[in-house]
């Protein structure tokens, strides 16, 4: 087999990274002018000439409308959604409505889609590696935030391969760094990795053994990050500026473009100084051939008070992931920081005393998810590496069922490869066809999650409802496909899907469907037995309901009999408590109780006759 | 003195006896031998009988922790199927077609995803991870990841793994959902309690000494119990009485009634609570009474058959007093009573007693069908006489008088 070599990309929101591993050293590589991190920024000019990174970002304020930036916060997601509605706003470039109902944007006068944007990244990243290892690179290890949704992977996945690229795995940006962070040691250690890119938060708990890289728990926030720091600053200054002069300063794409930059300069000074001076002369003109000036000084304290919420999510999210995780604070072994807003003393102060460890030092905050995409690719490629990742799906995973609502099959945080099953049925009389829509999140409402796909099985034989049974299989692989299949258990009919780039259906036509879907819904099936349980045990209770009253006012004058009545109330929570688990040996339990009290009961209201 | 052809037992250098298979009371044995001693000077040192010593020297000998003689450690014997057993697959048969499939993977690998593959339903998650359903949580990580590292589909070549791609998926999917269970306390505990376990060699013998003890123990309990009531009085009492019933059946077979009597009612003086003791004195009692009539009923028969009725009566009065169970004695009774003229009701008590003391003969019937004619109960002589005829069809008097009785002369 021919020596091959695998890069590994870091798609980042602001900026991206390309590495590789040069015999068995990790490396990033630079461009041509020496950088080490290319903006992800990419640009038509006048001409029509396409100017990706650097290039494209000093000319972003004099082109706003044709510069595309952050649109990592866009790709994989449908059309409409409440982030893409905002982005809108706040976007200088025109985004629009694809034919599929996805993103699309409009770079003079042409339509791109986001995968498309990004794969003009990805390319100039590839440029870079062909043209410093002498070679042309045909395969790649290419990032995403952790919390990322399967429909954001395949068009990530999409825009590597546009770009010409073999993506050889998508991999989770804390994972990486984690590998990076351990490789090359012997160490037996808990680590989690707080990771605050430019668009995307990311907090992964992991624990590393023997050269394996085990995720034990990862969540997140796709749109928190560096940005949102930004946009509080932009805001702040909007605002006063809105008061003092009551101009809108937003409304201006170039105002706007000057305060994004003087925004994001602000903040990195405010990294090394206690305070920085915003200065924007001639920020806009008032019409009468005169200008304004913006001028304003933010400190460090104005600026923590801006941010203090985006802060406090943060760290809400650590807390669950450590939780789901089942470890304490006190379990970790270290904390590593990943992403340039970890660069900020708020951040760092922050993750210094939550979780009272010192941010590890040893990785670069900017560059090793890069060099952990980069070992990873080395290590697909030799199967006799000493390094192994197990890494999990960051979403529930399961199917829309009879009222909308979302059942889960694949719990999040399960380690893949994985396949897991359960068993469906009809929700209609004679119902001959149910159609399985595969949804991915957290949600108990499958409109609220994110649609992967569907498909129909067709063909059941023709029964009362809640008779056929449907099992439904889900599996995912190690390369982090998903496919679903959905097999009638009697016929042994088959029909599934492998989850690709979904063609976007909207919220409004899930909402829709969620009407329409009764006819073809999909019911979760529970037992015969259960039922008849359940059906006899609520036919006691509703008789001890009706007798209560009855009895409640002759005995509640004694101490006994008040204590009958408590007793007979909490007998009755604990049977409706049985019928909630769904089981039936709690339901048969609790019948024994309910009986003798109904008894009891039955015995008072006879004696007042 | 040691007998020159015995062999002598001893210890093998190097042997580390905490992970030997043996016992405590071989691990005693084995500590009492010096390279010296025969074995009849280890039997009387460890006081057991020869034959049991050499038992215990020859299995400490087969588990390799001493010389005896010509007898050599046992090899191991192979462990029973269980993942990660390298090379050794016995006499499992690889399908040829997988083995000669083109693809990138060597013999070797191909051999340990077939049969791994093959095995995966037989073993639960335990067994799969390599663990025994005792281990603690980062043992079963620990495993896990070891377990990862062998098949995890990454450590795999990526290039066309034909049917065995699929296998592999299969093989750590299973490890993962093994992983995912045990991982989790509540989870692990549920599954717990549906596993069937293996038992090490140490937890059977552990177990197989519990109720050896525990059978020791109920032994000893009822030998306790046994030698409590042997010493108890009233059970004394109650074998005494045994003793005299059986010599009252012996001398009941032998024909001494009288002496069985004694005997039987010694028995029944110790133990009184006895059915049987009762029924024999009952018999016996019948039986010496019927004994001691028979000089009577010769003597009254012998008056009878000359018509001296009051001498017969005399005589069988006497044996029915001796005797009242006797059918034979109350027949004649009857019946002379009758012939003699005498009070026909007391005659009709005692024919009565006959017929119920001699329910088939014939005659009892027919004297108490006269008796019922005497006392002008004309039916219920009928029905007596139909009684006697019954018993012997051939009986001419009763004949007569029934008759007569039908013909109301």
């Amino acid at each position: 087999m021919e020596e091959e070599t695998v890069i590994g990309i870091d798609l980042g929101t602001t900026n991206s990274c390309v590495a590789v591993v040069d015999n068995g050293v990790p490396k990033v590589i630079p461009n041509r002018g020496g950088y080490r991190t290319t903006p992800s920024v990419v640009a038509i000019a006048d001409s029509g000439r396409r100017m990706i990174g650097h290039v494209a970002k000093r000319q972003s304020i004099i082109n706003a409308e044709n510069t595309v930036y952050a649109a990592k916060r866009l790709i994989g997601r449908r059309w409409d959604t409440p982030e893409i509605k905002e982005a809108i706003e706040t976007c200088p470039y025109h985004i629009t409505e694809g034919p599929h109902q996805d993103v699309r944007i409009e770079l003079r006068g042409k339509m791109y889609s986001l995968s498309e944007i990004s794969s003009m990244i990805l390319s100039e990243m590839k440029l870079i590696a062909d043209q410093n290892l002498g070679h042309e690179v045909s395969k790649a290890v290419i990032t995403v935030p952790a919390y990322f949704n399967d429909n954001q992977r395949q068009a990530t996945k999409d825009a590597g391969r546009i770009a010409g690229l073999d993506v050889v795995r998508i991999i989770n940006e804390p994972t990486a760094a984690a590998l990076a962070y351990g490789y090359g040691k012997t160490i037996n250690r808990k680590v989690a990795v707080f990771d605050l890119g430019g668009g995307t938060f990311d907090i992964s708990v992991l624990e590393i053994g023997n050269g394996v890289f085990e995720v034990l728990a990862t969540s997140g926030d796709t749109l928190l990050g560096g940005e949102d720091f930004d946009y509080r600053i932009i805001e702040w200054l909007v605002f006063a500026f809105l008061k003092e002069h009551e101009i809108d300063l937003r409304k201006d794409r170039m105002a706007f473009q000057r305060l994004k930059d003087a925004a994001e300069k602000a903040k990195c000074e405010l990294s090394v100084a206690p305070q920085t001076e915003i200065n924007l002369p001639f920020i806009i003109s008032t019409g009468n051939n005169d200008a304004l000036h913006l001028q304003k000084t933010l400190t460090r304290d104005i600026f923590n008070d801006l941010v203090s919420d985006l802060c406090e999510r943060c760290i809400q999210i650590c807390q669950k992931t450590l939780e789901t995780a089942r470890l304490d604070k006190g379990d970790l072994d270290d904390v590593i920081l990943v992403g340039g807003q970890t660069r900020t003393p708020r951040i760092q102060e922050m993750c210094k005393e939550y979780f009272g460890l010192p941010p590890s030092r040893s990785v670069h905050p900017d560059e090793v998810v890069a060099l952990g995409a980069a070992i990873q690719g080395a290590a697909l490629l030799d199967e006799r590496s000493e390094v192994l990742l197990l890494d999990v799906t960051p979403h529930n995973l399961g199917i829309m069922i009879a009222e909308g609502y979302f059942q889960t099959i694949i719990e999040k945080n399960t380690t893949v490869p994985t396949d897991q099953g359960k068993i469906f049925t009809t929700v209609r009389d004679n119902q001959t066809t149910v159609r399985i829509m595969v949804f991915q999140g957290d949600s108990n409402r499958a409109e609220e999650n994110e649609l992967l796909g569907e498909f129909l099985l067709s063909g059941l034989r023709e029964a009362p409802r809640g008779q056929v049974e449907v099992e439904v299989t889900f599996e995912i692989s190690a390369d982090g496909i998903v496919s679903v299949s959905a097999r009638d258990l009697e016929t042994d009919v088959q029909q599934s899907i492998t989850v690709t780039a979904s063609s976007g259906l909207t919220e409004e036509e899930i909402r829709q469907m969620t009407e329409e879907a009764e006819e073809y819904a999909v019911g979760v099936k529970t037992s015969d037995a259960f039922s008849e349980a359940k059906a006899e045990l609520e036919a006691l209770l509703r008789e001890i309901d009706d007798l209560v009253p009855k009895v409640e006012a002759v005995i509640s004058g004694s101490e006994f009999g008040q204590d009958a009545l408590r007793k007979v109330s909490e007998t009755v929570e604990r049977a409706r408590g049985a019928i909630e688990t769904g089981d039936k040996a709690p339901v048969d339990e609790s019948k024994a109780a309910v009986e003798r009290t109904l008894k009891m009961l039955r015995g008072v209201a006879q004696k007042l006759g | 003195m040691v007998n020159p052809t015995e062999p002598i037992p001893e210890l093998l250098a190097g042997v580390d006896l905490t992970k030997a298979n043996i016992t405590v009371e071989d691990a005693f044995v084995a500590s009492r031998i010096d390279g010296r001693s025969g074995v009849s000077q280890l039997a009387t040192l460890i006081g057991k009988n020869v034959g049991e010593t050499k038992t215990i020297l020859t299995r400490l000998a087969r588990a390799g922790i001493i010389s005896f003689g010509n007898i050599s450690a046992e090899k191991p014997k192979p462990k029973p199927a269980k993942p990660g057993d390298d090379g050794d697959y016995g006499s499992f048969i690889f399908p040829a077609n997988l083995i000669m499939e083109p693809c990138e993977l060597d013999e070797a690998n191909r051999k340990r995803i077939i049969w791994t593959h093959e095995h995966l339903e037989g073993w639960n998650h335990y067994e799969l991870l390599q663990v025994s359903h005792r281990a603690e949580a980062s043992e079963i990580k620990k495993s896990y990841f070891m377990r990862s590292k062998e098949w995890h589909p990454d450590r795999f070549p990526r290039g066309n793994l034909g049917s065995f791609k699929r296998m592999i998926e299969v093989i750590y999917k299973q490890i993962n959902e093994a992983y995912r269970v045990l991982s989790k306390p509540e989870k692990r505990k549920e599954y717990d309690e549906t596993c069937v376990f293996e038992f090490s060699a140490e937890e059977l013998d552990e177990m197989m000494r519990v109720k050896k003890d525990e059978e020791r123990a109920k032994r000893h309990k009822e030998q306790v119990r046994k030698r409590r009531l042997k010493n108890n009085p009233v059970r004394q009492r109650m074998l005494q009485a045994k003793k005299f019933y059986e010599e009252a059946l012996d001398l009941e077979s032998a024909g001494r009634t009288m002496d069985a009597l004694r005997s039987v009612q010694m028995a029944v003086t110790y133990d009184s609570n006895r059915p049987e003791y009762q029924e024999l004195v009952a018999r016996l009692r019948d039986n010496a009474g019927e004994h001691r009539i028979q000089k009577f009923l010769r003597k009254g028969s012998k008056y009878e058959a000359t018509l001296v009725w009051d001498d017969a009566i005399d005589m069988f009065e006497e044996a029915v007093r001796i005797a009242p169970n006797s059918g034979k004695a109350r027949l004649r009774l009857a019946y002379n009573l009758l012939m003699g003229g005498r009070d026909a009701q007391v005659a009709l008590g005692h024919a009565q007693r006959a017929v119920a003391l001699l329910p088939e003969e014939a005659e009892a019937f027919y004297v108490l069908g006269r008796l019922y004619e005497k006392v002008s109960m004309d039916k219920l002589a009928k029905r007596a006489y139909e009684q006697a005829l019954k018993f012997r069809p051939t009986y001419v008097e009763v004949k007569k008088r029934l008759k007569r009785l039908k013909w109301g002369i």
